[in-house]
């Protein structure tokens, strides 16, 4: 069945090559920021016949995206809330499934009740996956035990749900790679510096190109920009002098030595801090916890946040508690919308948006996309690509999910073995 | 708790040389350490980091002269005096500790990335391509590395019908025979994947047959 997990190895074609050569004289657009979103708009840009450059300040991925925990996400977490978002993630979480073979574990997801208060909302839960077109199953306590031995004995109650887990960096790197056999340049050690205007209309970029030992600067020219910086937005933005609204809410993972279980483990309640557990490769770790901030850079865990995360993975894991200490770090997640409070914050949406600046502040050829979640990053791609292409007059429709993409091994290669 | 962090921006004797000094907590990585100072004072500063926890293998780096990850080795482990820092060699020098890891990248044979042979579970292989083991490696002829040698290892594990295929690459004149069986690439390994004993499998292989 479509959507489960084991339904990989879907014959996908690969991507031609030779459309490369096809995109050369397409409108020139300069995506900023290479992370998952940019990495995905570049791909889904050039597919569709533009000549892409992308900007990354450092290397690529090393924002939020890396930082991710790697839950492909079903939706189900999102269930609760928000039954469009639930579906999107839904679909998009099979879709990468199917494209992006070789960085995602898809062993599926156990949504866990650990006392009778959560044991009561099933059937809520079930509705709710039900009318977001989720599949979903009760599992017995006995059996879910016997399919992952660690999980608390005291159970009252399972639902299992096609949840995955995928490699945070290698994911954006084949997207990255898919761009870049079409023709796009990829750009890492590119941080943009100024952003200059013709007839209130964006035209280029001025750039800190720091690719080899000794850095230079250099201008470069495009008939659209797409800023995908994430928790930068409001940065980037302001080079332009505009007021994104963007919040970055750092939260904070921890990550132990061992492999407890092989699904993804969630609190079978409405979203909350410290409940959700992902198994990657060698290691079990426990997310998330989420502050607000103002705009520092570097974010830290807490000794208070570890503590938390430890004894909250325990509740659903009891061994996660014994297991050697691997990593704790932080990721700030870009929320869409402006929050000048923690309670303000925690009631901005998981959803994305793509702000076209020429509607809300008169500047053409400018646009942001912000939000969203690691697993719908080729759905945001598309719908960022969708208005750059309507402003640009291109005609040709999304295409990123009709073939396999590369393996990201491919980035870094020059010749093969 | 106060430290200094030595970098040794590039390649070689005549690389320039970055010193900061840090106040840290007793979590505190390289990494972090690396992440403050680029925030307060060195906005310049390049260095690859993703995961922050081990899973994506970019932030290598000559740790007091040893293949280290840099978000796995905290600051409070390390012998007190300077933490001298230098990009990992085998890779493309950009800047910094920024490398390119193509030397790497042009080693590895194609091989599966999930292992689930022996599993009831999809799991990623266990190798992050770090790059660890080739930096460590004391060989100075030319060698594919312990990283390609032991994908194909594994590989003919997982896919016995990629064996000869394997074996073939392994038996290379710059394959299995020149390496000179330090372990050198075991022992940096974060992930434990045990290159040297790869290599000698292979070696046992090639030679019995």
């Amino acid at each position: 069945m479509e959507g489960s997990p084991g339904a990989r190895k879907t014959a996908l074609s690969e991507l031609p090559r030779a459309a490369a050569a096809a995109k050369r004289g397409g409108p020139r657009v300069c995506i900023i920021g290479g992370g998952g979103t940019g990495a995905a708009l570049a791909y889904d840009l050039s597919l569709r016949g533009c000549a892409v450059i992308l900007l990354e300040r450092g290397e690529l991925t090393s924002g939020t995206t890396g930082r991710h925990h790697g839950q492909l996400h079903c939706g189900a977490r999102y269930a609760w809330a928000d039954r469009n978002i639930a579906r999107e993630c839904f679909e998009e979480s099979v879709t990468l499934s199917r494209i992006a073979e070789g960085c995602i574990e898809y062993n599926g997801g156990l949504f866990v009740a650990t006392d009778d208060e959560e044991a009561d909302r099933v059937q809520e839960f079930m509705a709710a996956l039900a009318e977001s077109g989720i599949p979903a199953r009760r599992v017995p306590p006995a059996e879910a035990l016997a399919l992952e031995p660690a999980l608390n004995p005291a159970l009252k109650a399972v639902v299992s749900v096609p949840d995955g887990s995928f490699d945070a960096f290698r994911l954006p790197l084949m997207f990255c790679t898919a761009a870049r056999n079409l023709g796009a340049e990829i750009l890492p050690w590119h941080e943009v510096v100024a952003v200059e205007f013709e007839r209130g209309r964006a035209r280029y970029v001025t750039v800190m190109d720091r690719s080899s030992p000794e850095p230079k600067e250099s201008r470069i020219e495009a008939d659209f920009f797409v800023s995908a910086t994430g928790v930068w937005a409001g940065k980037l933005g302001s080079l332009a002098g505009l007021d994104v609204p963007i919040s970055p809410a750092p939260g904070t993972m921890v990550a132990v030595r061992g492999r407890i279980v092989d699904r993804v483990v969630s609190r079978l309640r409405p979203p909350g801090d410290g409940d959700i557990l992902v198994p990657q490769r060698g290691l079990s770790i426990i997310g998330t916890t989420q502050r607000f901030s103002g705009d520092s850079e570097f974010y830290s865990p807490t000794e208070e946040e570890c503590r938390f995360l430890v004894s909250a993975a325990a509740e659903m894991v009891p061994e996660f508690a014994n297991l050697p200490m691997h990593a704790a770090w932080t990721a700030a997640r870009p929320l869409f919308g402006k929050a000048s409070s923690e309670t303000e914050g925690r009631a901005l949406s998981r959803d994305f948006g793509v702000i076209d600046h020429e509607s809300t502040d008169g500047l053409a050829g400018f646009a942001t996309i912000i939000g969203g979640k690691a697993t719908v990053l080729r759905a945001m791609a598309e719908r960022t690509a969708d208005l750059v292409c309507r402003k640009l007059g291109v005609s040709a429709p999304c295409r990123t999910k009709d073939y396999l993409l590369p393996s990201w091994r491919d980035f870094y290669r020059e010749k093969r073995p | 708790m106060k430290h200094i962090v030595r970098i040794m921006a590039g390649p070689g004797e005549s690389a320039a040389v970055r010193e900061f000094g840090i106040e840290a907590d007793s979590r505190a990585t390289v990494l972090d350490a690396l992440e403050s100072i680029r925030t307060d004072r060195a906005p310049d500063l390049r260095y690859r980091h993703s995961c922050h926890h081990g899973s994506c293998g970019t932030c290598g780096a000559m740790i007091n002269g040893k293949p280290r990850l840099m978000c796995l080795t905290r600051l409070a482990d390390l012998p007190p005096g300077p933490v001298e820092l230098a990009p990992l060699p085998r890779t493309v020098f950009i800047g910094d500790l920024a490398v390119l890891p193509s030397p790497l990248f042009d080693s590895l044979p194609d091989t599966d990335y999930i292992g689930s042979k022996e599993r009831s579970a999809d799991r990623m292989e266990a190798c992050i391509e770090c790059g660890l083991c080739l930096a460590g490696c004391p060989v100075t002829r030319p060698f594919v590395g312990p990283a390609a040698l032991a994908a194909a290892d594994r590989e003919r594990e997982e896919h016995p019908d990629r064996s000869a295929e394997m074996l073939a690459f392994a038996a290379r004149p710059d394959g299995v025979e020149a390496c000179q069986a330090t372990f050198n690439c075991s022992r940096v390994c974060p992930q434990n994947v045990g290159p040297g004993r790869r290599i000698k499998n292979l070696k046992k292989s090639i030679f019995s047959s």
